[in-house]
């Protein structure tokens, strides 16, 4: 994360405040939000990225199948 | 923007094509091109866990190289973990994980309404679920 310094007007100060108590989050995440929202991430490189965990998809063969229907368990006797 | 959220369970089913969901998952990923997936930490440290337990390093790999490049991951806040302790042990006897309580607290501040999750939990507490 990056810390940056902004000025806000009263009304929007009291705004983001509102949303921020509405959605029970800092006022940092509304902001971050907004951020997303107004600037959003290239959709070339989001396409990219999509594209690059599709070749990840299938790559694995666990034998039983049961991976993913058993992860509460495994994680419970894996060394994290 | 349509956002969406991403558990273990999807993770792990697109990963294991031995899974019998897994060609499900795959269409069901493949449908999400467009949107904005998101998750936080505590799934990625499952996720991380587990497939490195059953698929080695490269199963890590693979999460960390390919997969979860493509997914926003969010920190887990004190207002989040807090709020999902209380509902841990509000419901410890219903057997819901406390990762599945952190993801459905963490869902519901950031007004995020459906899940990319192959978890029952997550339709019980009222999430639209994908695949339906």
């Amino acid at each position: 994360m990056e810390r940056t310094q902004i000025s806000l007007t009263s009304d929007q100060m009291r705004r983001l405040r509102a949303e921020a108590r509405r959605r029970r989050v800092p006022i940092a995440a509304v902001v971050r939000d907004a951020v997303d929202r107004v600037v959003p991430i290239d959709p070339g490189d989001r396409r990219a990225r999509f594209e690059r965990a599709l070749t990840a998809v299938g790559r694995f063969d666990s034998g039983a199948g049961d991976v993913a229907a058993r992860h509460d368990e495994i994680a419970g006797d894996t060394d994290w | 923007m349509t956002r969406i959220f991403v558990d273990t369970s999807a993770l792990l089913t697109l990963l294991d094509r031995a899974d019998p969901r897994h060609q499900t998952a795959r269409a069901t990923y493949e449908r999400l091109g467009d949107a904005e997936l998101v998750t936080h930490g505590f799934i990625v440290a499952e996720a991380l866990a587990v497939a490195r337990r059953r698929f080695g390093v490269d199963g890590a790999i693979a999460l960390l190289d390919d997969l979860l490049p493509a997914i926003e991951i969010h920190a887990v806040d004190n207002a989040v973990q807090t709020a999902a302790i209380a509902r841990y042990r509000a419901a410890l006897p219903s057997g819901t994980s406390f990762v599945d309580m952190v993801s459905l607290e963490f869902m519901a501040r950031e007004t995020i309404d459906t899940a990319f999750v192959f978890d029952t939990d997550f339709a019980t507490a009222g999430i639209e679920v994908m695949p339906g």
